[in-house]
């Protein structure tokens, strides 16, 4: 079976440093993954480039099968990318906004209409899905660039921090759409600085530091790497921390 | 800073002074070592030309000087227009200001003195070697005009945040910033032509004005003793004009802020919170379908709703207005007029252009979507190109009307105008630069520079091919050759993204 994302031997250097450095990752349909790392360890340079949004160095980023350098419109049509601050056209409604996504990806207008509708009245922003998206709230900016990300129904998905400024609720709104997603098929690529939510929610975590894979696998496989018994948090900061030299099992 | 002791007022307003500082620095430098050295030889010019100043509010003097005068205090009004839709609603950082143990009344006072002396600013800049001429030779009363000056910031401030108001309540935060943004530059603009006015109208009608001028009926308004030249005498040191033009504008300023607090509290709060103005019935309209459709009209609709962009346009448009007045003056009519519509609709384009292309606020987005990157950059111009081809048209079929060759001439002139224009701008986009008009001045100088000579070429082409000359075709070479060196010098778009 072809796996949903596959990255092998990614380099990609900025001036003199490399903020990604022999990366490999592979992960499966319907995967839900976390992509953990302290501050500047490569994870938005790697998940820009597996969006088609950075040229790397050298590698190779495969998206359901399509190369991302050799077949770039083929990968992006079964991607979502949702970055960690995503800029939202201010003048536009919502329901425009979803207009013109549903546009690029090239949907069906009708079903693309039913579905922003669907979307939008899931998230909680149906009652106001004709303002201009100036007037909203941040949480309100981040929901709708999910409902952005999920319109076209993508095979894979990456995002940057996708509950940054989401209420209590609206947070688990969001995480339960995810795991329906991934039980749907859809893989998911998150990564986040909330530790439990990638605790509770990933079946993989990957631990990034220095543009390098220090460790993945199962919270079991990760508590067995790094001897201990405690949660993602302890094993991570001991796993990231200056002193500790890792490599990937 | 530390001196000042926190939160006074004029804490408040070095405050406000670091930040304007700071903002406007970075560009400041070279303009500031310019501007010092032209401000040392206006002094030399002062001291030379203001030896008995008391003479330019005398007689038949008052009248030029008076007229100067207005035209000063309307252009700080147009000045304070502008600014104080900033100060008052685009500003971000009211909601921490007025959520401090600051009395709201002494923000919005800050921000008011604020506005005044940047409205005034550039007319300190260019009165002060006049006046201080005029003091080094004794006429100390010269110096009257500083303070006067200072006092017409603080009621065109006042004026303007009034105005700011009242087309708040009128119209709603949103419209009113768009109508506000029109009228300043429908102020500046008019301020402008009015100083243009008499290039502008017809031979008779000037011949009229100055008959006018010398009869009775006019010397009532127009004469020496009128009170119209009351800030003229207020700025040269009269006494009692000068302390009326004081208390006026420190009265009015009072007045403002005190009487308008609430309102003015209302109003910011009103701007910071959602805009709720639904269209009934708007989420039940069908999506378009087809990427051309769906980027043309994402692009004309953020185009249209951008207050700042529409009357930045219209006053780039007014201000090319005396030009063809000059040109229609001189009987050149056809030729003058063409380029002068090449000018302006050009010029129109090139700004557009630059808001679609590199004023992508969501560059993430595009590039991350299944689309060819250059087809969307292309239909990005094409959208930007509507209105400034809307506005060609009519011209287009006068010419046709009057004779086909010089339909052909424009249509070429104007077609290869606009399409230098936008070819320019999309050979140097830079998405993600800023959905603001003055950041296209910091993001591509060169390409800027390119874009003026390749419109002023087809523009003198189309002037020279008119009237019959062959140098129109030297005007098509400097036109095409344009384009060609932005094409050479354009950055590698692929420099960074896949």
């Amino acid at each position: 079976m072809t796996a949903a994302l596959e990255i092998r031997g990614l380099r990609k250097h900025f001036g003199g440093n490399y903020a990604v450095d022999g990366l490999d990752l592979e992960i499966a349909q319907g995967e839900f993954h976390a992509l953990l790392g302290p501050n500047g360890a490569g994870k938005t340079t790697t998940l820009r480039i597996v969006a088609g949004l950075l040229r790397p160095d050298y590698g190779t980023v495969r998206v359901a099968g399509h190369d991302v350098s050799g077949d770039p419109l083929g990968a992006k049509r079964v991607l979502a990318y949702l970055p960690d601050e995503p800029l939202l056209y201010a003048k536009l409604t919502a329901l425009e906004y979803l207009e013109f996504v549903a546009g690029l990806w090239r949907l069906d207008a009708q079903a693309a209409h039913a579905r922003a509708r669907e979307l939008l009245e899931m998230l909680g922003l149906a009652e106001r899905m004709d303002e201009r998206v100036e007037g909203y709230s941040r949480g309100m900016r981040q929901k709708l660039a999910f409902a952005g990300a999920l319109i076209h129904e993508p095979r894979v998905m990456i995002l940057d921090e996708p509950l940054t400024g989401l209420d209590a609720a609206a947070a688990r709104q969001v995480k339960g759409i995810l795991a329906q997603r991934a039980r749907d098929g859809c893989a998911i690529v998150l990564t986040t600085h909330i530790l439990e939510i990638a605790e509770r929610l990933a079946e993989r975590i990957s631990i990034i530091r220095a543009g390098r894979i220090v460790a993945k696998g199962t919270m079991e496989e990760l508590r067995a790497l790094s001897g201990s018994r405690g949660t993602l948090e302890d094993i991570f900061l001991e796993l990231t921390s200056e002193d500790t030299a890792g490599g990937a099992p | 800073m530390a001196r000042l002791r926190a939160p006074g007022w004029p804490w408040l307003l070095a405050h406000e002074l670091r930040l304007s500082w700071r903002s406007a620095k970075a560009s400041l430098v070279s303009f500031t070592v310019i501007v010092g050295i032209f401000w040392v030889l206006l002094h030399v010019a002062g001291w030379f030309l203001m030896r008995s100043p008391q003479h330019l509010v005398q007689g038949q003097a008052v009248v030029v000087t008076g007229l100067i005068t207005w035209f000063l205090l309307f252009f700080a009004l147009a000045t304070a227009f502008g600014l104080a839709v900033v100060a008052l609603f685009e500003r971000g950082d009211l909601d921490l200001l007025l959520s401090s143990p600051i009395p709201p009344r002494t923000v919005f006072a800050v921000r008011g003195l604020g506005v005044a002396l940047q409205s005034v600013g550039i007319l300190v800049l260019l009165w002060s070697p006049f006046a201080d001429g005029a003091a080094m030779h004794g006429h100390w009363r010269m110096l009257a005009g500083y303070p006067v000056l200072a006092a017409a910031g603080l009621g065109a401030t006042a004026l303007a945040f009034a105005a700011t108001l009242a087309l708040v309540r009128a119209f709603g935060v949103r419209r009113a910033k768009v109508i506000a943004q029109v009228l300043a530059a429908v102020v500046g603009a008019g301020i402008f032509l009015a100083s243009q006015a008499a290039n502008m109208v017809p031979g008779d009608w000037q011949r009229g004005l100055v008959a006018w001028m010398r009869s009775d009926a006019a010397k009532a308004w127009l004469g020496p003793e009128s009170a119209l030249w009351f800030p003229a005498r207020a700025m040269f040191g009269d006494p009692v004009a000068a302390i009326a033009m004081l208390a006026a504008g420190v009265g009015l300023f009072t007045a403002v802020i005190v009487l308008f607090e609430r309102r003015l509290l209302e109003g910011t709060r009103e701007s910071e919170g959602p805009i709720v103005r639904r269209r009934r019935g708007a989420g039940l309209r069908a999506f378009r379908s087809g990427l051309g459709t769906i980027v043309v009209v994402k692009e004309l609709r953020l185009l249209w709703r951008d207050p700042r962009l529409i009357s930045q346009t219209l006053l780039q448009v007014l201000y090319l207005f005396p030009l063809v007045f000059v040109g229609l003056r001189h009987g050149r009519t056809m030729e003058i007029l063409a380029a002068a519509v090449i000018l302006i609709t050009t010029t129109m384009a090139g700004n557009l252009a630059w808001m679609t292309v590199s004023g992508e606020e969501a560059p993430d987005l595009i590039g991350a979507a299944p689309v060819a990157k250059q087809g969307v950059l292309w239909l990005k111009v094409a959208a930007a190109l509507v209105a400034p081809v809307g506005l060609g048209i009519p011209f287009l079929v006068v010419y046709a009307m009057q004779s086909w060759s010089a339909a052909v001439i424009f249509t070429i002139c104007f077609a290869g105008a606009l399409t230098s224009s936008a070819v320019v701008q999309a050979w140097n986009a830079r998405p993600g630069s800023g959905r603001e008009l003055r950041k296209r001045m910091q993001s591509g100088k060169l390409a800027n520079l390119v874009e003026f000579v390749g419109t002023a070429g087809w523009a003198s082409a189309c002037f020279a091919l008119l009237h019959g000359t062959a140098w129109g075709l030297a005007g098509i070479a400097v036109g095409l050759a344009a384009p060609a060196l932005a094409w050479l010098r354009r950055p590698d778009p692929l420099a960074e993204a896949a």
